[in-house]
């Protein structure tokens, strides 16, 4: 089974798998959050509940994100802004931890001896590619001591996004001095670079407004609300406007915060490029990496298959993010992107070469991100497709389901190569203590049998048409019977169920973390505005950072080691 | 005989640094005392997803009627050449793991933390504390006071399946996967031993890794006063996470303190003959990866680079199928939870190989009158006992190597359910100088586990 399964269990603990599938976060609109089937959960799992979002009242509470270091992308995107170098080095550091599957969550992530010296050599590397001259407000060839304040004040402003205290200023002039003393004013002013680069304030998105009593919600800095936008918005610094702004009272109300929140929308591309980073890991593109497969079983399958389908879903989540592009697009949107070999295994003719271009899907075949090859291939076996894997991912990712994982001891289902799925998994749901799962996960999943476990579209197996019914069950509005992934798609596209779990995997991405428990109300309220309104990814943005959970923060109180 | 090795050029130090392979350029920063005593090595040794054991065809256990009359079965016969240096222990159950200590309830889960930490998972299913090498690589003065291999060990991408290596409450450590990385890291500017004897000279000393140690030395500086600086201004999560950045920075810094400016290296005196740099082959696939990680593991130990380090191969809920094994079947299942012993036998024997390579490396490095076998232990273990129950009691620990000091040649089988492995980690750590009486989990220990020295 798979991590994100164990996930969030402080926020609603784990249930049992009697039939009813808990929801993490705020609990499905208007329905209570107690699970509904009869049977006794045949384990033991913990069994507190959250607290049902009709019942919200009395103080909302955001919940707590731990301070958060710069992703690699983001890394990347910073050194970029700041120092108009563009090199590209942090793809080689050492890789994030991830939580929900997003590489920006809060509570992992230290900094080990070999990653600290890889900021260091990059910073080296940086600061000989940077040109001083440009990052400088005064003219560093006079040589003067009081230029190299005026940089350390301007650049670490910008570096560290917000105005240096004094004690800051001068750990950077230390450098300065020291670097001067051995090679000159020039390496002088080099080293204030290369020690602002791994300086925690940085790399780190500190955010330092404390509590007047413990427990207490405090609202963010302007500087550290501006990081927060920026970094959510387009992947990177603020601009000097935004910063301009935090510093001089421009980020203070609510209209001032929308106003910027609004202009930097405009940034389409940033904007966009930040999203398809959120769509490419909700999708789970990496996971095609640790799917081998069978070549004796899949002869068609090859590392250029592969590296095409990873292709093909990152410009599909780049192609989806429009401006004016809406959530239930990302399911029912009628076109990818293919090159040769991959419209080879699609079955679409007339493409040649290895450049990616748009093409229309066959019609009743594929719609959306749920027929995307590399989903189908990634959420399969080495050498069959994979129900179990297919309805998980469903449940986990596009409906935002936490199921427990597979308790001890539990019996082994046929491994018959001679059997269908369908077939092996209905004996395996013959045995109460495999059905209580799987009678939510095999449903959902049996209807994906149409694609096999490299994602290609097949209606015969074994000599017999492929049967690709399936069914949704414990959902507020899109339970029922349905043939195949695309009538399954097209229902979902539509629902209340999925317009939720956008909001909540959007919140993570956005905040670092999962919604806490106290915040289910106000999610809830993003919830309604997002399905009530019209659903846009752009809009959705807007409105988090309008939200209890983007504006404040309750300082983390772990004790300190 | 003296022995003196070249300073490293700059160009040398920074070459890679712009590139894809990125190198870590303070290696020429290796400044390791001569010692007439041999230093002991640690090897944690991970195996994914349990053992060939269990009712109906397990293969794991030895036969046998006493301690030290016993025959290797199906999944260790690769191993026989080693019996004599070798303890294989029965009965240890990764007691954080189970009832009433569980957290995430997750069978996979619950073990990763529990096996090198005796630790409970926290609510993210990372490790409560910190594993046994880590609080033995503390005291460690060897350029790296740990090193963390992975032979696909970062499989999922996410934490809680994938680590076994924890520096603290939540912090677990990525193993480097690759082994152009790892030889990178550890050796892209490392200049070994000189084999055609000693020169009397002098080293030249070259002004530009004079000042690059400089200029490292005050950025590192102002990295670890503004972190500390940050310490009363954050929260106490926050600052366990800045803590752990400011103990990386500070392990640096101590390095380049101890290195004179110039950067000369000085051998590892007691194994000094076999440290060579080695070449680092080509291949991807899990076998030929675990062969290159195994082979820059000993040539780490060899030029006394590291003495405490991880090999960890796969990671806790993998399914992969062990071809090259003989393999057809996938090894854990998620749709199956299968019991196919000659399935699992033929991965316990292929891990048994690996392992057979790797000591009979450390034994043909001749350490003073032995071997450098003779002063490493390696602990070898999974999160799992019998995978296909998802069982945490009755985990095999295999230790091999006389590094600490145990009795070898022997199979211990403990009472059932009296034991955790916190108490064998207890006697590891009492071995490389610790004096613990608890690890992790303090409720589950009774001290140093019986029956070892």
């Amino acid at each position: 089974m798979r991590s994100s399964l164990i996930v969030g269990t402080l926020l609603v603990g784990l249930f049992g798998c009697d039939g009813a599938v808990m929801e993490l976060g705020p609990s499905r609109g208007g329905g209570s959050a107690q699970p509904s089937g009869s049977a006794t959960p045949p384990y033991d799992f913990p069994t507190a509940l959250p607290t049902p979002a009709d019942e919200c009242m009395g103080q909302l509470a955001p919940g707590t994100t731990v301070v958060r270091r710069l992703t690699r992308v983001e890394y990347d995107n910073t050194v970029r802004d700041l120092l108009g170098v563009d090199l590209h080095l942090a793809a080689s550091f050492e890789p994030e931890s991830k939580e929900f599957h997003f590489d920006n969550q809060s509570r992992i992530g230290a900094v080990s001896e070999i990653l600290a010296e890889q900021y260091l050599v990059a910073a080296e590397t940086l600061v000989k590619a940077a040109n001083l001259a440009s990052l400088s407000p005064c003219d560093l060839t006079r040589n003067d001591d009081a230029c190299a304040d005026q940089f350390i004040a301007a650049f670490g402003r910008r570096a560290y996004r917000r105005t240096l205290e004094p004690s800051e200023k001068a750990a950077l002039k230390a450098v300065f001095v020291a670097g001067k003393a051995t090679a000159g004013y020039t390496h002088g002013v080099q080293l204030v670079v290369e020690a602002a680069l791994v300086a925690p304030q940085f790399l780190y998105r500190l955010e330092m407004a404390q509590p007047n009593e413990s427990g207490q919600r405090v609202a963010l800095k302007p500087t550290e609300l501006a990081t927060r936008l920026s970094y959510l918005l387009w992947g990177s610094m603020p601009d000097a406007q935004l910063l301009d702004a935090a510093e001089s009272g421009g980020l203070s109300t609510g209209e001032q915060i929308e106003a910027q929140v609004a202009r930097m929308l405009q940034d389409e591309s940033r904007v966009r490029a930040s999203l398809a980073h959120f769509a490419e890991q909700w999708l789970e593109v990496d996971a095609l990496d640790r799917v081998p497969k069978n070549t004796t079983v899949y002869p068609d399958w090859s590392d250029a298959v592969k590296d095409a389908l990873k292709a093909e879903t990152r410009a599909f989540a780049a192609d989806v993010m429009q401006r004016d592009s809406k959530a239930r697009e990302m399911l029912v949107t009628d076109h990818t992107f293919v090159n040769q070999s991959l419209a080879s295994l699609y079955g679409i003719s007339g493409v040649t070469g290895t450049a990616m271009q748009r093409v229309a899907l066959k019609s009743g075949e594929r719609i959306g991100a749920l027929t995307l090859g590399s989903i189908l291939a990634s959420q399969a076996r080495d050498s069959a497709s994979s129900p179990v894997k297919r309805g998980l991912f469903v449940r986990e990712q596009m409906l935002c389901d936490q199921l427990p994982p597979a308790p001890d001891n539990v019996p082994a289902p046929s491994v018959d190569p001679n059997l269908t799925e369908r077939e092996r998994l209905a004996a395996h749901r013959a045995n109460p203590g495999c059905a209580a799962c799987h009678n939510i996960l095999d449903p959902i999943g049996l209807g994906f049998e149409k694609y096999d476990g490299i994602g290609k579209f097949r209606s015969q197996q074994f000599g017999k048409p492929v049967d690709d019914s399936g069914d949704v069950t414990g959902t507020v509005d899109a339970d029922g019977p349905f043939f195949g992934a695309v009538a399954l798609s097209q229902r979902l596209a539509d629902s209340r169920e999925y317009s939720n779990c956008v909001v909540t995997q959007v919140f993570r991405y956005a905040n670092g973390r999962n919604p806490a428990a106290a915040e289910s109300c106000a999610v809830r309220q993003i919830q309604d505005a997002f399905a009530q309104g019209d659903g846009k990814w752009f809009g959705l943005l807007a409105s988090l950072t309008k939200s209890e959970a983007f504006l404040y923060r309750l300082p983390a109180t772990g004790v300190t080691p | 005989m003296t022995m003196r090795f070249k300073p490293l050029s700059r160009r040398t130090l920074l070459r890679g640094a712009g590139g894809l392979a990125f190198s870590l350029p303070l290696l020429e920063a290796m400044n390791v005392s001569a010692q007439t005593a041999a230093p002991k090595r640690l090897i944690l040794f991970y195996q994914p997803v349990g053992f060939s054991i269990g009712a109906g065809g397990g293969t794991f256990w030895p036969s046998g009627t006493t301690e030290t009359n016993f025959t290797f079965g199906a999944s260790l016969a690769p191993l026989n050449a080693f019996k004599s240096q070798m303890l294989v222990l029965q009965g240890l159950d990764l007691k954080a793991a189970l009832d009433p200590y569980r957290v995430v309830m997750n069978s996979h889960i619950d073990g990763m933390s529990a096996l090198w930490c005796g630790a409970q998972t926290t609510g993210t299913g990372l490790s409560a504390s910190a594993s046994v090498d880590q609080v033995i690589g503390r005291a460690q003065t060897t350029k790296f006071k740990t090193y963390q291999f992975g032979v696909d060990g970062d499989g999922n991408g996410s934490d809680a399946m994938c680590r076994t290596i924890f520096t603290g409450r939540d912090q677990g450590v990525l193993p480097v996967n690759s082994p152009t990385q790892a030889f990178s890291n550890l050796f892209s500017n490392f200049t070994p031993p000189s084999s055609g004897g000693g020169t009397t000279s002098a080293p030249a000393v070259d002004p530009a890794v004079v000042q690059l140690q400089k200029d490292r030395r005050s950025v590192l500086d102002s990295v670890t006063t503004q972190i500390a600086e940050l310490k009363p201004k954050v929260s106490g999560d926050d600052w366990q996470k800045l803590n752990a950045h400011f103990e990386s920075v500070r392990n640096i810094e101590v390095r380049l303190a101890e290195v004179p400016d110039g950067g000369t290296v000085s051998p590892p005196a007691t194994t000094a003959a076999a440290c060579a740099k080695p070449t680092v082959g080509s291949g991807s696939d899990f076998p030929t990866v675990s062969n290159l990680q195994i082979d820059l593991l000993v040539a780490g130990l060899a030029c006394d680079l590291f003495r405490v380090c991880s090999l960890q191969h796969g990671f806790s809920n993998e399914e992969r199928t062990y071809t090259w094994a003989g393999c057809s079947q996938r090894h854990h299942d998620p749709g199956t939870h299968s019991h196919i012993f000659s399935e699992l036998t033929k991965v316990d024997a292929w891990y048994s190989g690996q392992i057979s390579r790797l000591l009979t490396k450390l034994q043909s490095i001749k350490e003073g009158s032995g071997t450098m076998l003779d002063n490493t232990l390696l602990v070898w273990s999974s999160n799992l006992g019998d995978g296909g129950d998802h069982q945490r009691v009755n985990v095999p620990f295999v230790l091999a190597g006389g590094g600490a000091g145990f009795r070898m040649g022997r199979y211990v089988r403990y009472p059932k359910g009296t034991y955790a492995n916190n108490d064998l980690l207890v006697s590891i750590l009492r071995a490389f100088g610790q004096n613990v009486s608890t690890f992790g989990l303090g409720a589950v220990c009774k001290g140093p586990l019986p029956g070892l020295v």
